[in-house]
Formats: structure tokens, C-alpha cells, sequence
């Protein structure tokens, strides 16, 4: 048997011109939604920096709580 | 004098508050302990930025899901606008003009009487567990698969 995608289809000329509308409303969409995307992107990078900032400030402040600790620790 | 000592030593846990512990280098101490409350407050500031960064991402994302149900409809109604051929039927074109017509107007009612079949209320029965968005996006993609499938294996 032949494949489908290898016959042609006539497609009548109302519905090829709904179809080409079709397809440039979904461009449009396209576009929308990889601007979407890039927000998205964007906004976890900056999400994934607080993060790490989170990190760098308790890891500081274990640091320091070390310090106190020790100070007081010398005087037993 | 040895008395006194004596004294001093069978002094109760009340007396302690007598008593005081030199901290050296106390200045270094005030510092870390401010240090540390500042970087505590950086916490909490970290956690709401983090917060709105959520919501907005949130937002976004709600926007992005929008885009490909419509993304999602327009396939659809594309999927639509292209004829309804009978694959056999393609295969040999004598059988084009004689069957395609007849056999798209024969299968429009049918698909009808199945719409009529599902409006009907089911009889005293449990009503069905509502499906999740998962579940219904799961069967979608399983049709699309067999159609695809279809297409490969002819």
C-alpha cells in the first residue's frame, strides 16, 4: 500500500484560503508563545540567583554564628 | 580565709546571677551578631523576591498554557479544513468520484447518532470520576499516536 502522506490532497480554494489564515494566526501564536517561554526562562534564571544568593547568606551567617560561639566556647 | 572559700563554693544556683564571664574581644562579637541579623534580614528579603518571582512566573506560565490550547485549537480546526478522504478509496482513483461523496455524506450522520449517544444520562449509577487535565491531555496524545501509527504502518 502507498503511503498516505505521498498522495495528494486538493484542498478546495475557500478552505486553502482559511487554511493559510490558519497558519498565520498559529505564526502568530508561535511567536507569543517563545516570548512566553523566554520570560519564563528568564525569570527562573533570576529565581535560581536568589537561590544562590539564600545560600551565600545563611552559609554567612553559620559562619559567623560560628564565631559567637567560639568566642563564648573559650571562656569554659 | 579557708572559710570564706568554703563559703563561696555552697553558694546556690540563685547566687550565679553574681557571678560574670568575661567575653574577650567583645566589639568583634557585637559585630557578627549585628553581621548575622543583617544577613538573616537578607534572607527574608531573598524569599519574598523569590515569592514574586513565583507569581509572575506563575502568570506566565498561565499565559504560555493559553497560547498552546489556542496553539491546540488551530491544529485542530487546520486538521479540520483538510478533505476527509478514505485512505483505501485514495489508492485507486476510479473509486474517487463514485464513493468519495457518498461515503462522507453516509459517515456525517453517523457521527451524529454517536454525539446523540453521549448526551444521554447514565441511569442510577455513580457519577464518573471527573478526569484530571493530565489524564485528558494523556488520552489526546494517545489518539494522536494510533493516528500516527496509522499513517506509518500504510
Amino acid at each position: 500500500m502507498m503511503p498516505e502522506k505521498n498522495v495528494p490532497v486538493f484542498v478546495k480554494i475557500n478552505d486553502y484560503k482559511e487554511i493559510l489564515d490558519i497558519v498565520d494566526v498559529m505564526k502568530q501564536k508561535l511567536k507569543e508563545t517563545r516570548v512566553s517561554l523566554d520570560r519564563i526562562k528568564e525569570l527562573k534564571e533570576n529565581e535560581d540567583a536568589e537561590i544562590s544568593d539564600w545560600e551565600k547568606n545563611i552559609a554567612e551567617i553559620t559562619k559567623r554564628l560560628s564565631f559567637i560561639d567560639s568566642a563564648f566556647f573559650e571562656n569554659d | 580565709m579557708a572559710k570564706k572559700v568554703l563559703k563561696e563554693l555552697d553558694v546556690d544556683a540563685a547566687d550565679d546571677q553574681n557571678y560574670f564571664v568575661s567575653i574577650g574581644n567583645p566589639t568583634e562579637l557585637r559585630k557578627n551578631i549585628l553581621e548575622s541579623s543583617k544577613k538573616a534580614i537578607y534572607c527574608l528579603q531573598n524569599y519574598q523576591r523569590i515569592l514574586l518571582l513565583r507569581q509572575k512566573k506563575q502568570a506566565e506560565m498561565e499565559e504560555l498554557r493559553t497560547s498552546l490550547k489556542e496553539l491546540l485549537y488551530l491544529n485542530k480546526k487546520f486538521n479540520e479544513k483538510l478533505p476527509k478522504y478514505k485512505v483505501e478509496i485514495l489508492h485507486d482513483p476510479k473509486k474517487i468520484s463514485k464513493e468519495s461523496d457518498a461515503a462522507l455524506k453516509q459517515e456525517v450522520p453517523k457521527v451524529k447518532q454517536e454525539k446523540v449517544k453521549e448526551v444521554k444520562p447514565p441511569k442510577a449509577k455513580a457519577p464518573p470520576r471527573q478526569k484530571t487535565e493530565l489524564e485528558k491531555l494523556e488520552e489526546s496524545l494517545a489518539a494522536i499516536e494510533s493516528k500516527l501509527s496509522n499513517i506509518d504502518a500504510q
